[in-house]
């Protein structure tokens, strides 16, 4: 109800036009939610070797189509029924480029559950410990940068740009450890393989989380940044 | 001096008297406001520089300055009673019909200010023509609403049913119209009589366009047609219009001011304007949050 307040604060317009803005930033919070929910048990899969999570978080796509559907609806009506203009308008078109970067980032999660499949952790402890501190990073990226976007908060870009720049290196030195040793222990190559597949996904997150801050930028200040 | 300046003249007034300015130059201090690239790019038709409105003691319009550029729709924004229409009616003299009207400032047409002595009011509102926001036809038929402005300005009888087709086409009426010419001007529609109006406004040969509101008193279809007759008006004309209507003003104009409480607070492209106001205000009022 909180953010719901605050909602009706953010945007100006008819009381009609909040309530639809209410309606669409609710939509957009149960997503971001099961995305992030998703996204941690995709963690909790790679360090518990759960195969049966896998099967979990795949469920959920579909309640994450359904709610991009709804995001998208609430989206239309905005503008058909309401013609809203300056940063509001800004709002409503990122809000539908974020909604994509969030249900990638949910297939993401899936991809991540799905590579425990192949990989024995008790055999990869030291590697698995560093994925695990990878996609935290990750996660809470993710996390603060839909939360800066629901709240309209303006954001330090170079802040930015050095998370993802350590985001960057680690992934980077992970992939040469694993490469290391599949070089060490040819036999190891398809565990290997998923590892350096589930840390791309994970960084990949990291990615999504950047570019929601790109548009959390622009609704605040009206101009385009790039975090590279 | 052109032509047209020179037809602003009374005839006693001496076109040595009244020296034309460089119009772009009148901007060069207002660049806080007036975005320079813009007054660089564009040419300019009118200028009106620090102009300050008062009824009486009250005090409409404070200061402004604000380029009005040749082929654009200039829009005009705000809240009510921030000092559009009063604006609009300062551009040709409207205003000196009212006694308790008193203006200071000047306004600039073709570089010469049309409030210095020696200006030819008629003629002046020939060339700076003006449409209100209710249809006013006059009661006679719609041809003579065409012809009224002609016959006035001494035109030769001759040419005059050749000047009704072409305004009422420029005015995307003849169509609708061509075979009831002799008919009242008050049996035609609300959008019609609105675009009869605009017709009978071209008939003068206006080189610069008012528009007060037009389409306050007309439904979404004749909305319509008169936001495309705008449209394809600003090719011949240039066009000032002040409208309550952010949807139409977003729709219609290339440039757009916003005024708030007698002043200018903001003018900029359109698209700019709409996108990314530089002023909290400005953005606060296109998103109503107030107004």
């Amino acid at each position: 109800m909180k953010i719901l307040n605050e909602t009706r604060k953010s945007f100006g317009g008819t009381i009609r036009f909040k309530e639809l803005m209410d309606e669409l930033n609710s939509y957009l919070g149960k997503l971001t939610d099961l995305v992030i929910e998703m996204i941690e048990k995709g963690h909790k899969a790679l360090i518990e070797d759960d195969e049966g999570l896998f099967k979990k978080i795949e469920e959920n796509l579909c309640k994450v189509h359904e709610l991009s559907y709804q995001v998208e609806d609430s989206v239309q009506s905005s503008l058909a029924l309401h013609q809203p203009f300056a940063s509001d308008l800004r709002y409503i078109l990122s809000t539908l480029k974020i909604t994509n970067e969030i249900h990638r980032s949910a297939h993401d999660a899936v991809h991540i559950a799905n590579s425990t499949t192949y990989v024995d952790i008790a055999l990869n402890k030291e590697l698995i410990k560093r994925v695990v501190e990878l996609a935290k990073r990750a996660s809470l990226m993710f996390e603060k940068s839909i939360d800066a976007f629901r709240h309209r908060k303006e954001l330090d870009i170079t802040e930015w740009k050095k998370l993802d720049d350590r985001v960057d290196s680690l992934h980077a030195k992970l992939i040469d450890d694993i490469i290391a040793k599949i070089q060490k222990e040819p036999s190891w190559a398809r565990a290997g393989m998923s590892l350096v597949l589930a840390t791309r996904y994970i960084e990949r997150i990291a990615d999504h989380a950047c570019n929601i801050v790109e548009e959390s930028i622009f609704v605040v200040t009206s101009k385009r940044v790039k975090i590279e | 001096m052109n032509i047209v300046n020179k037809k602003l003249l009374a005839k006693e007034t001496k076109e040595e008297d009244i020296v034309p300015v460089d119009m772009r130059a009148l901007f060069k201090d207002e660049t806080e406001i007036i975005p320079e690239k813009l007054v660089k790019k564009y040419e300019i038709r009118m200028a009106v520089k620090k102009l300050s409105h008062w009824y009486g003691n009250n005090h409409v319009l404070s200061g402004i300055s604000l380029p009005i550029f040749k082929n654009k729709v200039t829009a005009i924004i705000g809240p009510s009673g921030c000092g559009k229409s009063t604006f609009l009616r300062d551009l040709n003299r409207m205003n000196d019909l009212i006694k308790i009207s008193r203006v200071r400032g000047k306004v600039y047409l073709d570089g010469i200010n049309i409030y210095s002595e020696g200006i030819d009011l008629i003629q002046l509102r020939k060339k700076i023509g003006m449409v209100f926001q209710k249809p006013n036809p006059f009661p006679m038929s719609i041809r003579d609403n065409i012809t009224y402005g002609p016959i006035i300005h001494g035109i030769n009888k001759a040419y005059l049913p050749g000047l009704i087709k072409s305004y009422l086409v420029k005015a995307a009426l003849w169509d609708e119209v061509h075979d009831r010419l002799s008919e009242s001007a008050f049996s035609l529609s609300g959008g019609q009589q609105q675009r009869l109006c605009i017709a009978r406004a071209l008939s003068i040969e206006p080189e610069v366009i008012l528009f007060d509101e037009p389409c306050s008193a007309l439904d979404p279809h004749a909305t319509a047609k008169i936001e495309d007759l705008i449209t394809k008006l600003k090719a011949e004309y240039t066009v000032v219009i002040v409208t309550h209507n952010m949807q139409q003003a977003a729709r219609v104009s290339d440039f757009t001011a916003f005024f708030n409480l007698g002043e200018l607070i903001e003018f900029n492209s359109t698209r700019d304007l709409f996108r990314s106001p530089i002023r909290k205000i400005t953005e606060e009022y296109i998103s109503g949050r107030f107004g």
